[in-house]
């Protein structure tokens, strides 16, 4: 079994200094968004398996630990993985976090979601479903697949969408695949306020970074900032390291 | 890399640049320590050669280059040294003019610039030798010439008073002894014979000697400027300043490349700079085991 370092935050894990590093993006992201009124992130990275889906996944917990009223978005058309991370009460049968992660499958993704959502074949109350443990978040699974992803999430009715859902939530959190491979992330930063960029630590393409930033910053959504991910102890040591304490929010 | 990133870069790995400045400067400055000092006399000399001659008899470079020339200037500088390595430190540079540059590199400044002058003194005197003597000598020649003539119809003239004074019958008296009459004669011829050559020395041979002195001035060859040491080489501290600057450069440029190619990010303060975005999140690199061992759990 290959060793995964993708991991949910838990009730189990929420006082672990693990959590404590995405509290100290939670309050980032309140102190540079949310308290500057932007309400639609986008979580995106230049290469898969950077972390986004699970950067979202404990962004969004954390903030509906504090109280925000959150939708998590699952924009990722090419890669679904939202469904997996989250137990919903109406999508499956899956224990949440830590402990029920290795034992998600491919095929339990929703039927309906995102698309129906954005084609107009689906309302929200059909598509969105409660997270378990939570009366204040809720995920909409990305649901069958389009042929055309990018033109849909940069269609006005994808902007629409978005809209109504920040009406709906304190903060709407989209993951989405990333932009080396796919536009479909650049063809989002129409219909968000802000773009969270994930990075994994270690050897990168710089160049391909620089570019892939350039290019989001072209959109409108404004580049909040870069979350580091898998950084070594050295590196986290300074914002709150694995082994300090956890003070629980 | 924006201009911000690179200063960035550049403040994080200034000890690059400072290095590489450190030891430029320390290598250049040992070799310009260790290196000697070294002179170059250089003298100017005008040397004509008609541009009309075809097969240009004469080349001043070449002459002066010559080991003769060499020997004499050696002489003349009175200066012991192998002729060889005497013209491996000889340079003659020509322009488009007539007027050649005569430089001599040594050691020591009074030997550079004795030589210089001494090589452009004697290749002038031996380029217009070869050319065909100098006005001066050739105005000798006339005037002893001249003299040489001139002597000859005072010995005549004398000749004949004093054959006169001996033999005052034998000037037109009838009856003379005719072989006196004949003598007397052959005096007269002789002292007629150095007046017509006296005035043909002055009519003719000096036209033609005139005629010599213009085909040598075409080939004329004077020292225009002497010589005077000017040091090159040896202890140069601006030349060691040149150096750590270089190396300064040369630094900063190392830490261009280094920071342009880079393939890695492991610190936020990394990420800031190369992408120019704020880090708000930094997650550490853990195992869901390690979670669960940090939450107490089994």
């Amino acid at each position: 079994m290959p060793r995964d370092t993708s991991v949910v935050l838990t009730g189990a894990t929420l006082q672990t200094p693990f959590a404590e590093a995405y509290r100290g993006l939670r309050a980032n992201v309140n102190f540079t968004a949310i308290g500057t009124g932007v309400r639609a992130i986008l979580v995106t990275s230049g290469a898969s398996g950077e972390g986004k889906s699970t950067t979202v996944a404990n962004l969004a917990i954390l903030l509906a630990h504090a109280g925000r009223r959150v939708i998590v978005v699952d924009a990722d058309f090419r890669r679904p993985r939202l469904h997996q991370l989250f137990t919903t009460n109406g999508h499956g049968p899956h224990a949440p976090g830590v402990d029920g992660f290795w034992h998600r499958t491919e095929e339990d993704s929703p039927r309906i979601g995102l698309a129906g959502l954005i084609a107009g074949t689906a309302t929200f109350a059909e598509v969105a479903a409660a997270v378990e443990g939570f009366d204040n978040m809720w995920l909409i699974p990305a649901g069958a697949i389009p042929s055309n992803p990018s033109e849909l999430l940069g269609s006005p009715q994808m902007h629409g969408l978005v809209l109504g859902l920040c009406d709906r939530a304190d903060v709407v959190l989209l993951d989405s695949p990333p932009c080396a491979l796919y536009a479909d992330a650049v063809a989002l930063t129409e219909a968000t306020d802000g773009v969270l960029y994930v990075l994994k630590s270690g050897p990168v393409g710089v160049v391909n970074h620089v570019r892939i930033l350039r290019q989001l910053r072209q959109g409108k959504a404004r580049l909040l900032g870069i979350v580091m991910n898998q950084a070594d102890a050295g590196a986290s040591a300074r914002y709150g390291g694995y082994h300090g304490g956890a003070p629980v929010a | 890399m924006t201009p911000i990133t690179f200063l960035l870069a550049l403040r994080r790995r200034a000890w690059i640049p400072l290095l590489v400045a450190a030891i430029a400067t320390l290598a250049i400055g040992a070799i310009t320590l260790r290196t000697k000092a070294s002179f170059t006399a250089t003298a100017i000399v005008i040397a004509k050669n008609p541009q009309n001659a075809t097969d240009r008899p004469l080349s001043f470079p070449e002459v002066a280059t010559s080991n003769t020339v060499a020997i004499r200037a050696l002489s003349a500088a009175h200066v012991e040294e192998p002729v060889d390595r005497f013209e491996a430190s000889l340079s003659v540079v020509s322009g488009k003019s007539d007027i050649y540059q005569v430089a001599i590199r040594d050691l020591d400044p009074a030997r550079a610039t004795a030589l210089a002058n001494a090589v452009a003194t004697e290749a002038t005197a031996y380029y217009q030798e070869l050319a065909g003597g100098d006005t001066v000598s050739i105005q000798a020649t006339i005037d002893q010439d001249r003299a040489d003539l001139n002597k000859r119809y005072l010995d005549a003239s004398k000749a004949l008073l004093a054959f006169d004074q001996d033999h005052p019958q034998a000037a037109g008296a009838k009856g003379a002894d005719p072989a006196l009459g004949a003598q007397r004669l052959a005096l007269q011829l002789a002292q007629q014979a150095a007046a017509n050559a006296v005035l043909n020395f002055e009519a003719g041979i000096t036209q033609g000697k005139l005629g010599q002195i213009t085909t040598i001035r075409n080939f004329e060859a004077h020292v225009l400027d002497r010589a005077a040491p000017i040091r090159s080489g040896g202890a140069s501290w601006p030349r060691v300043a040149y150096a750590g600057g270089l190396g300064l450069v040369l630094g900063m440029v190392l830490v261009f490349l280094l920071e342009y190619f880079r393939r890695s990010i492991n610190r936020p303060e990394d990420a800031e700079a190369y992408l120019g975005a704020p880090v708000v999140g930094v997650i550490p690199r853990v195992t869901a085991a390690a979670i669960r061992r940090s939450a107490g759990a089994p």
